[in-house]
């Protein structure tokens, strides 16, 4: 026990050294011609708020088709206006012979595995994470019926 | 305070293997502290029987000079977006509320095989859409660095790993698991004053890890130190079959020199001017400056570059997010798992009633703009040309890291993290979540852009008293040099992780 409250001793001291070590520290006070840029780099992106963004009552059904989500309020349909004029910062960059880029790992082959099975025997593991289940079936209601909207 | 927190991982283990103190004891009272500093709402789930029966186990194990690992008997917290076996994993939504993975993630496997100690699973922003943790079904996550808790005055933890963050900055664990797709795991990680790595991408895996941007999402590390982040890194980084974006060449375990080995006389520094941005603080800068010029007196060369296709990030990656987020939500539909509506009246019905209900505003939003860019007449124009800009982004790092002549070469860059110290939760919550995501994340996006590693360190307190910190960016797969640089600056500013707990604990 004794042996522990020096260890824990010790530990404060080096604290206490810490701390006056720490305010020695001037973070106004600079040795070198600093390289760090003291004033904001401006960057030129064209303010797209004003571009026209169009979304008809069909687009809007569309997407709520796609998405599976509704776009229930102005609100909803202003944010999604926004973040379209948002996108559009970046139509003038040139990007001409620019490839796009799906991947950083684009230089490296996917792997793939033997068509094996090396796992499996997991249904009742799967099946219970389901909220309706009946014997071995996950249930859903009748298909091929369109969204009502 | 409990006095064994100020121990880094490897002091505590050999604490551990000299019998001076319990994983056991260690464990229980880290759970009685989460429960003293419940109104930080850092964990969304607290594992405490599961807990108690690793430590016991972890106990064992050192009784038989067995231990598993370098992590045996080491308190964690997981970010509640890795799923967890037989442990609730929610994302902080109403969609998984239920949910229990059959499986863990790969990252959380291997921390179980390093021996580590779950404590729980911790809070974050609904599918880690946002950089301030304040959207979760269960309430905001709040910084211990705050000067008050009282209604709306407190401080942000960031986001989305804001609960990893606020965990082990309040001592509630030694490490955390965050995730990091656009500054997930660095930005709260600068708010509350611990480290935060982003490692390279495919070095860790993502398996379990559930997808927010595939080709963006890390695991990312929360620790108090830099040699605890490596002990973490360690233990979960490397290949793994189950996973085909991980790198696949075997991971050789990282091994820091000591400081005082360090010598940073052949390193070269490059600070990106436009890093520099409207909004950045007089303190982050004034900080930035002091540790670039600290780096200079130690021998290393510091020199301004250009990296001029920084500022278009922010809108490739508002872009990006939300294709991706528009195709990777499309998997929930309530039938196999996750909230399940009540109406039946068919298929597409309870698809879309179980996602209204399931979804928050801001996925929802995500959802309808990404499926909207994603349009057969918009995919060129906004998906593709995105692409296009992302490659821009990346090869503005590949022309400092590998430039064609090696005079103009840098090894590391340096940038604040974030623009400014913790927000106040009033000032922030009056934001749009892409405006609190666009500016705050204005430094970090573009290192997910390139994949390359980065990693967020405290430097010292503001005026206010709140953490403030730089972030570090090397190149890909080249983690050694970016902790070895990072641990050289903790070593110079010296910075307190816990001093917040000790005030904290003062005024209970």
């Amino acid at each position: 026990m004794l042996r522990i409250y020096s260890r824990f001793y010790c530990k404060i001291a080096i604290q206490t050294s810490q701390i006056a070590k720490h305010n020695k520290l001037d973070f106004t006070h600079l040795s070198h011609t600093t390289k760090v840029p003291q004033t904001p780099v401006p960057a030129a992106f064209p303010d797209t708020s004003k571009n026209a963004v169009e979304i008809d009552t069909k687009t809007i059904k569309l997407l709520e088709r796609l998405s599976l989500v509704d776009l229930d309020s102005d609100q909803a349909l202003e944010t999604l206006k926004s973040s379209i004029q948002f996108a559009d910062k970046i139509a003038d960059i040139n990007t001409d012979n620019v490839r796009p880029l799906y991947t950083v790992l684009e230089h490296q082959q996917l792997q793939l595995r033997n068509d094996q099975v090396t796992a499996g025997d997991s249904r009742e593991e799967l099946l219970r994470c389901a909220k309706r289940t009946d014997e071995d079936y996950y249930v859903s209601p009748p298909g091929n019926i369109p969204l009502e909207q | 305070m409990k006095r064994h927190l100020h121990l880094g991982i490897k002091q505590l283990t050999a604490s551990y293997i000299n019998g001076q103190l319990s994983p056991l004891v260690v464990t229980e009272q880290a759970l009685a502290e989460s429960i003293n500093l419940k109104t930080l709402n850092a964990f969304v789930c607290v594992a405490a029987e599961q807990a108690q029966q690793q430590a016991k186990e972890s106990v064992q194990r050192y009784a038989e000079q067995r231990p598993l690992g370098s992590l045996d008997g080491v308190t964690v917290a997981i970010k509640d977006n890795f799923c967890t076996r037989n442990v609730a994993t929610t994302c902080a939504s109403r969609m998984l509320k239920d949910f229990i993975p059959p499986y863990d993630a790969t990252v959380c496997a291997r921390l179980r095989e390093a021996g580590a100690v779950f404590l729980g699973k911790t809070n974050m922003d609904q599918f880690a859409m946002g950089a301030g943790t304040v959207d979760s079904i269960y309430g905001p996550t709040k910084n211990i660095w705050s000067e008050s808790f009282s209604q709306d005055n407190w401080r942000i933890a960031g986001g989305s790993s804001g609960g990893s963050a606020s965990a082990v900055a309040a001592g509630l664990c030694y490490a955390a698991i965050g995730s990091d797709t656009g500054g997930s795991t660095r930005n709260p990680a600068s708010y509350c004053g611990v480290v935060g790595l982003k490692p390279t991408y495919g070095l860790c895996s993502r398996y379990g890890l559930i997808p927010l941007v595939n080709s963006m999402d890390v695991p990312g590390i929360l620790t108090r130190s830099v040699s605890d982040c490596v002990e973490v890194l360690n233990a979960i980084a490397g290949p793994d079959a189950l996973d085909s974006t991980t790198i696949r060449q075997p991971y050789k375990k990282l091994k820091l020199p000591e400081l005082d080995q360090i010598d940073l006389r052949c390193l070269r520094i490059g600070i990106p001017k436009e890093y520099h941005c409207e909004g950045l603080s007089a303190e982050v800068l004034e900080t930035w400056s002091k540790v670039a010029d600290l780096l200079e007196c130690a021998g290393a060369s510091v020199r301004q570059v250009s990296m001029p296709h920084t500022a278009a990030s922010i809108f490739v990656y508002s872009i990006l997010n939300q294709c991706e987020v528009a195709s990777n939500m499309a998997r929930y539909d309530g039938i196999e798992y996750g909230h399940r509506a009540s109406d039946e009246r068919s298929t597409e019905q309870l698809y879309a009633q179980s996602r209204t209900e399931g979804f928050n505003q801001v996925v929802k939003t995500r959802i309808l703009t990404g499926n909207f860019l994603l349009l057969r007449k918009n995919y060129d124009h906004y998906f593709e040309k995105a692409l296009r800009v992302r490659r821009l982004i990346a090869e503005d790092f590949k022309k400092v890291f590998n430039p064609p002549t090696t005079n103009e070469k840098v090894d590391i860059l340096l940038t604040p993290t974030t623009l400014s110290e913790a927000p106040l939760y009033k000032d922030f919550a009056a934001l749009s979540n892409r405006d609190q995501c666009a500016v705050q994340d204005f430094c970090t996006q573009p290192a997910n852009m390139a994949g390359i590693p980065a990693v967020s360190i405290p430097i010292r307190l503001s005026k206010s008293g709140l953490p403030l910190s730089l972030q570090l960016m090397s190149n890909n797969l080249n983690e050694q040099l970016l902790l070895t640089v990072a641990r050289w600056i903790e070593g110079q500013v010296e910075f307190d992780c816990l001093e917040s707990l000790q005030r904290h604990t003062a005024c209970v």
